[in-house]
């Protein structure tokens, strides 16, 4: 940052060096004007030169204006140069166009003020403006922006005619300070581009040094991933400790309770039976009750876990299993269609389609009073469908049950949808549909290539 | 703070501006006339000033508020450099007087404002209330530069004690270069043979002042051809030869011209204007009678002479146009003050109604005596054929190389074609450049 100081202190001293090198160019004009007249050369002089010259007023003032108004662009550029590229645009070629109404204005004696604003250019890099553009542009300006060159096209009075006032002695003075100026200001110029090369320099290195600290920061981010990966190994392994824990105190609370009140009441049941039988009697009462009750305790504990039909069969056999069991528990007439293909879903898709159907089955007995219940299973899009309806009394009010509710979020924690209601179709009864976006492989995908009829 | 100070910078600046400007209307407008004295044509006579004060007079009555001022005792040798001066300096005058000579040098270094919209967006100015050869001489490249002043054209000067002495008659206005060489070398041969004091045929006659009269033109109007090797120029030159054969190589001189020895000379209608008629008839060429005609016909032309004119321009960097055009108009085009100019002056009206009008040449030419060889039907015939020199960047510079072209071509005595050809094509070289 320090260097980029120093170019703006550069820039600033190109500045006063060519306010300095313009006013030199106006007073040589006017001095060698009043040495001219005082010679009585001033018709020679014009019938050489071919034009008038500007009169020194007139010539210091617009000069003035101009190049004071470049300078100002140049000082207020740090203020208006913002991210909008036709405004970078618009001040770049302001600047170019107003160095050049000066260098044309002061008759193309003196191109420096290019360099002036090709190094503002410089300074202020951007990749967005048409860079290479004005910067040929500029050199050209600098280097055809010669009144030796251009007096072949304008008329115009070289600056060397003027010199001819003068004594040789003088002239060569004269000369000489020109060229001081002038090459003060080149210098000042490869200053100003040694300086920036040097930033740049600087600049690259840092940009490696960076590079090199976020490769490293890079390992450190992959090692901590690698950790992050052993500790949620760890974390699986540890839940399934705790469920284990969880289940051995859950038997130990329901099923434990339970047989311990069944284990004391059948002790006193048989110490009972002969003295007093009606107490008997009232103990094997609450033994049955006990014993329903934890059944009713584990079967809550194990619904909360995995279908044990389904951890022995496939999904497919343990829903015939399940409908074969209902047919025969229930009377009801069960038909089901399975349509879906062969059905090849993960986990928690297997779990959720058989609680459905589960669920589904056991609504329509305990609620619906059904005698025939309709199951089909088949795809419709990319999505499993599952449906069921009974001949039933239906939804009576709008009040769903737990088991609603429950098989809802099950679906929608899939993504599907799930929609049940009175059948639609006019007759009597309960539908249900739910509507499963599988991520299991899609069995029509696996058909061998040859069988395909297209 | 940066900011600020920027800002502060503009409004301080364009409050500084608005002053500026308030201040300037404020002043009242001042008018600057460039003007030499005497006359450019180098008579005694002849009064600048005295128009000019007149011009100035009605000027400001009728434009209140404006001032003219210009400075006085420049004098015609010093003028064209006191101009480039002022130019020089920044401080050219609005209005100035330009000298024939120096129209081609102020109109291409820019100093004269072209008045071609000018004059298209005045209604009540028409360039052809001028004779063409006047209005011509104030344009250059095809723009007019400059209006006419003054006019002033070349007569041919006729000695008619010495043709009468010879028993000739006075030329006619419609004379030809074989009627010219018949009487100088009648004059020359007759005064070789007899005893009386040698005589001759011309005076200052060569063959750049007769190729107008034989429709040849030494320049392209452009400035960028040389016509040296034409014909009509050739024959021009070998006119010129033939009659300094006359001389047997004898150069004719001031002297004798003014000793009465001489029959005919160029001569400006500026010295005829002032010397014929009483009282300045006594101070020179008094010892004979004399009078002027047209110039001689060549074999491919007519009676045309060459008219000069001083002009008038505007600076190209005056701030007040529209009043420099009203006072270049007044000076140039306004009919009682050209009048003015020409009762006082030594030139010719550029004005058409001006130079023929009656009254004025009635009371000019009252103190001429005897034929008055000069009236209003042979002004109108001079001043509408005469032409107008060329004006061009290099005139002055080409028109001494084709001279001293023709006067080596001439001693050498080589061939004249191939060599006027061949000089035709150096000076072409330097027009070109």
């Amino acid at each position: 940052m320090e260097s980029r100081k120093l170019q703006k202190r550069i820039l600033y001293a190109m500045m006063l060096v060519n306010l300095f090198v313009i006013m030199y160019y106006v007073i040589v004009c006017t001095v060698s004007k009043s040495v001219i007249c005082e010679m009585n050369m001033a018709y020679a002089f014009l019938s050489n030169s071919g034009c008038i010259p500007h009169d020194t007023f007139t010539l210091c003032r617009d000069l003035l204006i101009y190049y004071g108004a470049l300078c100002a662009l140049i000082l207020a550029k740090e203020d208006i140069y913002d991210e909008n590229i036709l405004n970078r645009v618009l001040i770049c070629a302001g600047e170019m166009a107003l160095s050049l109404i000066v260098v044309r204005t002061l008759n193309f004696y003196y191109s420096g003020i290019a360099l002036l604003v090709l190094a503002d250019l410089l300074y202020y890099e951007n990749k967005k403006v048409p860079r290479v553009f004005f910067i040929v542009l500029q050199v050209l300006e600098f280097v055809i922006g010669n009144d030796a060159i251009l007096s072949y096209f304008d008329n115009n009075i070289q600056f060397s005619s003027y010199l001819s006032g003068f004594d040789p002695m003088v002239r060569s003075w004269i000369i000489v300070a020109e060229s001081l100026m002038t090459f003060t200001n080149i210098l000042l110029f490869l200053l100003f581009v040694l300086t920036m090369i040097i930033r740049q320099k600087a600049e690259n290195s840092r940009i490696l040094r960076l590079n090199m600290a976020l490769s490293g920061k890079n390992a450190e981010l992959h090692e901590a991933n690698v950790k992050l990966q052993e500790y949620s190994e760890t974390i699986k392994r540890m839940t399934e400790i705790e469920e284990r824990n969880r289940l051995a105190r859950e038997i130990h609370d329901t099923l434990g309770h339970a047989l311990t009140g069944i284990v004391v009441s059948a002790d006193a049941g048989k110490i009972l039976f002969d003295a007093a039988p009606e107490e008997a009697k009232a103990r094997f009462d609450v033994i049955g009750q006990t014993a329903r009750q934890g059944l009713e305790d584990v079967r809550r504990s194990i619904r909360a876990l995995r279908p044990d039909a389904l951890e022995s069969h496939d999904l497919e056999s343990a829903l015939e299993k399940m409908i074969e069991n209902f047919r025969e528990t229930t009377g009801a007439d069960i038909r089901y269609a399975q349509e879906a293909g062969k059905l090849l879903l993960a986990q928690d898709e297997e779990v959720t389609v058989y609680r459905i159907v589960q669920e589904g089955m056991t609504n329509a007995i305990r609620h619906g009073e059904a005698t025939q219940i309709n199951l089909i299973i088949d795809r419709k899009d990319r999505n499993l469908r599952v449906r069921i309806f009974d001949n039933g009394v239906g939804m009576q009010g709008k009040k769903t049950g737990f088991g609603l509710n429950y098989m809802k979020e099950r679906v929608e924690l899939l993504k599907g949808t799930l929609r049940y209601g009175n059948r639609e179709d006019g007759s009597r009864g309960f539908f249900l549909e739910a509507e499963i976006p599988v991520r299991g492989v899609n069995p029509e995908t696996e058909i061998p290539k040859g069988s395909v009829g297209l | 703070m940066k900011e600020w100070f920027i800002r502060g910078c503009v409004i301080v600046s364009s409050v500084l501006l608005y002053v500026l400007f308030w201040y300037n209307t404020l002043k009242p407008i001042e008018l600057t006339v460039g003007v030499y004295a005497g006359s450019y044509w180098g008579t005694s006579v002849g009064n600048m000033y005295q128009v000019l004060d007149k011009a100035i007079r009605i000027y400001e009555e009728e434009h209140p508020g404006v001032k003219v001022r210009y400075v006085s005792g420049i004098g015609k040798d010093d003028y064209s450099e006191w101009l480039a001066e002022q130019f020089m300096k920044g401080t050219g005058p609005d209005l100035f007087f330009v000298l024939p000579e120096d129209f081609s040098l102020l109109a291409y270094t820019g100093a004269l404002y072209p008045l071609d919209d000018t004059i298209r967006q005045d209604e009540a100015f028409d360039l052809s209330c001028y004779y063409e050869a006047c209005k011509n001489a104030g344009q250059m490249a095809g723009r007019q530069y400059a209006l006419p002043y003054e006019s002033v054209p070349t007569l041919m000067f006729v000695n008619k004690s010495l043709l009468e002495e010879y028993g000739i008659n006075m030329p006619s206005h419609s004379w030809t270069w074989d009627d010219f060489y018949r009487i100088c070398s009648q004059i020359t041969e007759a005064s070789a043979e007899g005893s009386k004091e040698k005589a001759y045929g011309v005076y200052n006659y060569s063959w750049t002042d007769m190729l107008y009269a034989n429709d040849a033109v030494l320049f392209s109007e452009d400035g960028k051809k040389c016509y040296l090797g034409n014909l009509k120029v050739r024959d021009a030159v070998l006119f010129d030869q033939k009659l300094r054969e006359l001389n047997n190589g004898y150069t004719v001189t001031a002297r004798d011209f003014d000793s009465g020895r001489v029959a005919f000379r160029p001569f400006l209608f500026s010295d005829y204007k002032v010397y014929q008629p009483y009282p300045w008839r006594v101070k020179k060429y008094s010892n004979f009678e004399w009078d002027c005609v047209e110039m001689p016909a060549g074999p491919s032309g007519s009676n045309v002479c060459e008219i000069e004119s001083t002009l008038i321009g505007m600076n190209s960097r005056t701030r007040h146009k529209e009043m420099v055009w009203d006072l270049m108009k007044l000076l140039s085009a306004d009919e009682d003050l050209q009048k003015e100019m020409f009762s006082s002056s030594v030139g010719l009206s550029p004005l058409i109604a001006v130079a023929e009008d009656r009254e004025v040449l009635d009371r000019l030419f009252q103190g001429v005596p005897g034929d008055k060889a000069i009236d209003r039907e042979v002004i109108h015939d001079i001043m509408n054929t005469g032409v107008a020199a060329p004006r061009f960047r290099r005139y002055s510079q080409a028109k001494i190389m084709a001279e001293s072209a023709v006067d080596s071509a001439l001693e050498s005595g080589k061939a004249l074609e191939n060599y006027l050809t061949s000089s035709q094509h150096d000076i072409n070289i330097l027009l070109g450049a």
